[in-house]
């Protein structure tokens, strides 16, 4: 059944195919409303004076790591680029216009801080046989991406698990 | 060393506003998170839905308020089985699955975390954390550096499979 993927899809596999620049530094002003919108009072992301016990400065809450790659909504002189380009261009050559994500990995190597510039790069691990779900007909994929920082230090890396399907 | 320790329950209710800013600061701009109209009429859903981000920021938040801010997560998976809503109360129910001391003021922790609405488990998440659970706090977790970080999260995770 894997033979029935196109070659273009299959070459993908095991190899970096997508990589995300940082359209935004890591600010203490975002990380710290969307701590406002969990109701998180650690003081780590909040007191320097606290935080400085522990990192040396405040630290941006560990949730947001791949939200520092995403584009703006909108920008003056661009077009947007869209998150996880490499889960769309999936959809799109096996023609499955639906995805949700089913499963998400997350590991947190260094702390990321205010200033940082977060990078990332995207690579197909595996793609199931066709399968056939509740949702519709498709394929589940996992996509592994590995964030660096502007010293080219791994910060963290995700495995998504997705479904792409078509009803 | 393995154990099964039941974690306090903690609760957070979700409503449009903070499922709303979940998603918009961390950057989510996907409308099924943050646009009524379109969540109902196009999304085909009940109602905006909470992104990953925020419910694994509620994830972490359960963590560093059982142990504190010297906590640092090494590693969360979760399963979403069902979108969160607004206005849905969320109780967090966890448990100690596995204790590895490293050093004397460093452990592993496996947390196992089921999350859910009136007794319906909507999501279940795993995960891996440093805490330091001796009255001395000279050493952070934070202080140690990544390459050292990665070996034990790597070490924890071959044991837990």
């Amino acid at each position: 059944m894997q033979a029935e993927l196109p070659k273009e899809i299959t070459k993908l596999i095991g190899k970096i195919s997508f990589e995300d620049s940082s359209p935004i530094l890591v600010q203490k002003g975002l990380w710290q409303n969307f701590c406002s919108a969990i109701e998180d009072s650690n003081p780590i992301y909040w007191n320097e004076s606290e935080a400085i016990k522990h990192a040396n400065e405040l630290i941006a809450h560990p949730a947001l790591l791949p939200s520092w790659t995403h584009d703006f909504e909108w920008h003056p002189n661009r077009k947007k680029v869209l998150p996880m380009q490499l889960h769309f261009h999936l959809k799109e050559v096996l023609n499955l216009p639906l995805g949700i994500v089913t499963e998400v990995e997350i590991e947190y190597y260094e702390p990321i801080k205010n200033g940082d510039e977060i990078s990332s790069n995207q690579k197909l691990l595996s793609i199931s046989e066709p399968v056939t779900t509740k949702l519709g007909n498709g394929r589940y994929w996992v996509i592994e991406v590995t964030y660096f920082n502007q010293r080219e230090i791994i910060v963290g890396k995700q495995n998504m698990h997705f479904l792409g399907y078509k009803k | 060393m393995s154990s099964n320790i039941t974690l306090p329950i903690s609760k957070f209710v979700t409503s449009v506003k903070n499922i709303q800013a979940g998603a918009i600061y961390s950057r989510d701009w996907a409308p099924l998170h943050s646009d009524q109209d379109w969540a109902i009429n196009k999304g085909n859903l009940p109602n905006i839905i909470m992104n990953n981000y925020t419910l694994n920021g509620l994830v972490i938040k359960y963590v560093t308020d059982l142990y504190g801010d010297a906590t640092r997560i090494g590693k969360v998976s979760f399963k979403i089985k069902k979108p969160i809503c607004p206005n849905e109360t969320l109780e967090f129910h966890g448990s100690i699955i596995s204790e590895d001391k490293v050093s004397e003021e460093l452990s592993f922790l496996n947390i196992n975390l089921d999350i859910k609405i009136s007794d319906q488990i909507v999501s279940s998440a795993k995960i891996i954390t440093g805490v330091n659970l001796t009255e001395k706090k000279l050493n952070s977790p934070w202080k140690i550096d990544s390459k050292t970080w990665k070996s034990y999260i790597d070490e924890v995770t071959t044991k837990k499979s």
